[in-house]
């Protein structure tokens, strides 16, 4: 009986052992400066309380709320339209460019792959800047030289519309590789006999695509999906070195994230952009369990227990 | 297996590389700045010619006070001192990292200073460093273009409306009359001020929708149209001079020695008068040095840093810093010092100083540099209605200031 | 020699248009990605142009990628006027260490999440995505108090447990997904032989999960190599600089911006880890696409 207790002691501990190891890590750099995140927003931390903060109850939420609702919820806007059209631009363009990248026939197509996959090792931050001053810049950008040709001149990043369209082309430009070879990786594990006995009964290219190798790669890229949806939604370095950092180009399509930040570092008040990033962890936490299948199943299991 | 322990050795290897290269040497002294590789060498042979057996480090620190907000109270990573223009003074004295500079020198052996100099490094009854030197942004103009270096160049525009005059007639695609930063708030400023805009009052409540501002970026607004409208940064107009594709260009005195080696004849000139009679008048910034009160509290410490700081006391090694940075020394006596008294730089700075507003340096600036920088790009760059974009970025001041508290 | 002589004129008329009309849809496709490549690279190209340029390059009107007059002088100024070498001592340094140790702690981890049941597993797994999801730029000043309280500010074990930390999560995730994805009945042979746990670990499953290994650890040596928040903003002694970092600092500023010095530094930084890609992208789609198929 006590051998069995202990063999049952021993079966419980033995995974969080092995684990043990990565879980403190994890614990101490990710979990704890959440915390300490979170603890902040409830004390009146900033320039005239640095070191010497206090506990102030939930006010800070109350001005993320009422004070500065109009440019919070703004930003709230333009992360949910930021991450659904590079998602929706992300998925379609990597799909197609994969299908055409698996098509007979094609030649140096493992050229091409690597020519493709040239962008993901770039530091993200030389590319953005790359693409600011090569190619953005309103003087002597690449894309300005170009039109110049034709007698025109556009300011890419002081116009709203714009900048969010060129921010988006970065994105693209720097996401696109990863999303491209996940696709390809999946196409080519997608079952070649039922797409050909999808043509015998009728299918036409679309129908085929449709009904046939989207399906089945789904449930393959949906884990590479959900991190890049996170990888989206958190992304920082281009709305702000393109349109913020360090001088300002006129355009204001700043995401939660980097309102967040820019509260913090502007008026150095991070008990109030500690409340701020809680919001958006929590909003983070709802859409995931909204999101994510798994999360939902789960949560059916429990409900039919 | 033997992959297992291999990897690990390799782990192991590479942790006991680390540490033969960690950790900071505790006995150096450490200085942050942003200057450039001539103003350190200047410092770094004073303090060599006087302290020989003193190790100093200096360290060029970007986004320094962003850094400083965050390390200033730790001494494993903050500085002993910096180097930085006046208008943080207010911010790090209210965050409580910086020495009172009296516990560290006596008054008395800088008191013959610039007296703007010294009013800038004091906040609050306080003095919080010591001043080297001063600067303003000039209005710097290509002698081969403009001017009367040549009877058959353009003349040289006295006020505004003569610069808007020559911007239209010899702005085309590869030529600019006249360029500057017009979206970065200390270039800008020059305007605001001259029209007697404050952007933050001396109670510490901003100022941006102040009539006197309106009044000055609408005027302003006409200039952008002749100015590369989006790419007005620092690299811009500074190659755009280089290259001889803009006439004149408002820029700090950092930008003269690259002219100089690009072989542009440089002129200096009186920066124009606005329709209200009163010139363009910009922000002055004094370069002080300070020192942190977390190191300070080691008493051996301090005396060294004491001892390093009264090296640049000397007129000598001011006057020289002025030589090398293109501004002004802040001592009087380094007036005197062979070749500075009758510098042509030297001497504008002095003379452009008559007519400069000191920047404040309250800890509200930090905020209204960001939301004057909105809204100047909301304006040149976006086009927006000025009293709107104004009234708009007041709020949000005065919401952040309120929230500052 | 045409195995079928008897064809009739009329169905080898019909082959030939079929193969010309799949030789044009080849043809087409060739020139697209072509083009399409060019299209990428192009912003690396102009880089490439203006590096080996002089300093007003970026000035001229010409939309040629190549500079008018050829100088390597913005390469030449990375060694004389800074101090690359270390940075690049430093990066190789923090990107091993952190590679070795990502994986050291990876490898048994992900085998308790893939192998064992315990309560909380699904659990557990959930909250670390959901982690994973917060901007730690928006905890930088917590990473920062931890840092500094464990007396590691301003030293490169800092930014080395950051850096564990952080990709710490990705390590457990994509190994986990891999270890799910080899059979269990492979692993019991070899305990049928009397293996241990570690021996099972090391013999049988690492070998065959080499592709996850090998993409985890450029992954993780991609991230080192480009991380710069953290970088910059945890360590002030020069002598700690990344290349990211010293790269940052490079940036155009005030009195010392050069575009043709940082698109210089920018590709050269970015020479060795697009080597390491590329030797690693072959393993790139069996090693990630698989990991966490199965939850």
């Amino acid at each position: 009986m006590k051998k069995a207790a202990l063999r049952k002691i021993e079966r419980e501990a033995r995974p969080w052992l092995f684990s043990s190891l990565s879980l403190l890590t994890i614990f101490l750099v990710v979990v704890f400066p959440i915390g300490h995140t979170v603890y902040l927003s409830f004390t009146n931390m900033g320039i005239y309380n640095y070191y010497d903060y206090t506990l102030i109850g939930i006010e800070n939420y109350v001005d993320a709320f009422s004070l500065g609702s109009a440019s919070f919820l703004r930003s709230l806007g333009i992360t949910l339209l930021w991450t659904a059209v590079n998602m929706v631009l992300q998925l379609v363009i990597a799909y197609v460019l994969a299908v055409l990248l698996n098509s007979p026939h094609l030649k140096g197509r493992k050229v091409y792959k690597a020519l493709l996959m040239i962008p993901w090792a770039m530091p993200g931050y030389v590319s953005i800047l790359l693409w600011k001053n090569g190619m953005f810049n309103g003087q002597f950008g690449y894309l300005n030289k170009i039109l110049s040709l034709f007698g025109a001149k556009a300011d890419f990043l002081s116009n709203d519309v714009l900048a969010f369209v060129s921010c988006t082309i970065v994105n693209l430009w720097l996401a696109l590789p990863f999303m491209i070879m996940i696709i390809d990786g999946a196409l080519q594990s997608v079952n070649k006999e039922l797409f050909e006995s999808a043509s015998l009964d009728g299918c036409n290219a679309f129908e085929k695509h449709l009904f046939v190798s989207i399906p089945s790669i789904v449930p393959i890229i949906a884990p590479a999906v959900l991190i890049t949806l996170f990888t989206t939604f958190k992304q920082f370095d281009i709305i702000n070195l393109m349109t913020i950092s360090p001088v300002g180009t006129g355009a204001h399509i700043e995401t939660v994230i980097v309102y967040a930040y820019q509260q913090a570092f502007i008026t150095g008040n991070y008990g109030y952009s500690g409340a701020v990033a809680t919001i958006i962890f929590v909003l983070v936490v709802l859409s995931t369990v909204f999101f994510d299948p798994s999360f939902r199943k789960k949560g059916a299991k429990h409900g039919a227990k | 297996m033997k992959k297992r322990i291999a990897l690990t050795l390799a782990g192991l290897l590479a942790v006991a590389g680390l540490s033969s290269c960690g950790g900071s040497d505790d006995s150096t002294l450490v200085i942050w700045h942003d200057k450039t590789d001539a103003v350190v060498e200047v410092l770094q042979k004073a303090i060599a010619e006087k302290l020989p057996e003193e190790k100093v480090e200096f360290v060029r620190r970007d986004s320094m006070t962003d850094q400083l907000k965050l390390v200033g109270n730790d001494p494993s990573s903050c500085p002993d001192m910096y180097i930085f223009a006046h208008d943080k003074i207010g911010l790090f004295a209210t965050l409580g990292i910086l020495e009172d500079l009296d516990s560290l020198i006596d008054p008395s052996s800088y008191e013959e200073s610039v007296p703007l100099t010294l009013e800038a490094m004091e906040y609050e009854g306080t003095n919080y460093g010591l001043p080297l030197y001063y600067e303003t942004t000039l209005f710097l103009y290509n002698r081969d273009l403009v001017g009367d270096k040549d009877p058959s160049l353009p003349a040289l525009p006295s006020t505004t409306e003569e610069l808007y005059a020559y911007m239209q007639e010899y702005t085309d695609g590869r030529r600019y009359g006249f360029v500057e930063q017009h979206s970065t708030p200390y270039y800008a400023s020059a305007w605001i001020n001259g029209y007697g805009g404050e952007i933050l009052h001396e109670d510490g409540t901003p100022g941006l929708s102040d009539e006197a501002v309106v009044e000055s970026l609408e005027y302003h607004k006409k200039f952008i149209d002749y100015m590369p409208r989006t790419s007005a940064d620092y690299a811009t107009v500074n190659t755009l001079f280089l290259e001889e594709s803009a006439d004149m260009v408002i820029g700090g005195p950092w930008m003269i020695p690259s002219a100089l080696e690009a072989g542009i004849d440089i002129g200096v000139a009186p920066m124009p008068t606005l329709p209200n009679g009163k010139p363009l008048s910009p922000y002055s910034g004094v370069q002080g040095i300070q020192a942190l009160k977390i190191k300070c509290q080691d008493s051996g410490r301090k005396e060294r840093i004491k001892a390093v700081m009264e090296c640049f006391l000397d007129p000598a090694v001011q006057g020289e810093l002025a030589l090398v940075s293109g501004c002004a020394p802040a001592l009087e006596a380094a007036y005197e010092v062979e070749g500075v008294k009758d510098n042509t730089i030297v001497k504008a700075i002095q003379e452009q100083a008559a007519t400069a507003i000191p920047m404040p340096s309250r800890p509200e600036m930090d905020i209204m540099w960001s939301e004057l920088g909105y809204l100047l790009t909301d304006v040149n760059m976006n086009g927006a209605d000025v009293e709107e974009t104004a009234d708009k970025y007041q709020a949000e001041a005065l919401r952040l200031i309120e929230q500052m508290q | 020699m045409e195995p079928n002589k008897a064809i009739s004129p009329e169905i080898a008329r019909r082959k030939a248009i079929k193969k010309a009309k799949t030789v044009s849809k080849v043809a087409g496709l060739q020139v697209f990605f072509i083009v399409l490549c060019f299209l990428t690279l192009l912003p690396i190209l102009y880089a490439l142009g203006v590096s080996f340029g002089e300093s007003n390059s970026l000035l001229s009107s010409s939309l040629s990628l190549f500079p008018e007059t050829w100088t390597v002088d913005n390469y030449v100024k990375l060694f004389t006027d800074y101090d690359i070498l270390t940075w690049f001592g430093n990066t190789i340094l923090l990107a091993v260490s952190t590679v070795v140790l990502v994986l050291t702690i990876s490898i048994p981890a992900a085998y308790a999440f893939s192998r064992f049941r315990f309560r909380f597993k699904g659990a557990a797994i959930r909250f670390l995505i959901i982690l994973n999801a917060f901007p730690s730029v928006l905890s930088l000043y917590s990473i920062y108090t931890l840092i500094r309280e464990l007396r590691l500010s301003n030293s490169i074990y800092g930014l080395l447990l950051v850096y564990v930390g952080t990709m710490a999560i990705f390590g457990l995730y994509n190994l986990k997904g891999y270890f799910d994805t080899i059979p269990y009945e492979i692993e019991e042979a070899a305990r049928m032989d009397g293996c241990s746990t570690f021996q099972v670990i090391t013999r049988i499953l690492l070998p065959l999960a080499r592709p996850a290994l090998a993409v985890t650890g450029v992954m993780v040596l991609i991230y080192v190599w480009n991380e710069y928040i953290f970088a910059t903003t945890f360590v002030s002694n020069p002598d700690f600089y990344t290349l990211a970092s010293g790269l940052y600092g490079l940036q155009a500023q005030e009195s010392t911006g050069s575009w043709p010095v940082f698109f210089a530094a920018s590709l050269l930084v970015s020479a060795p880890i697009l080597a390491v890609f590329m030797l690693a992208q072959r393993h790139m789609v069996s090693g990630l696409s698989s990991g966490g198929v199965k939850e």
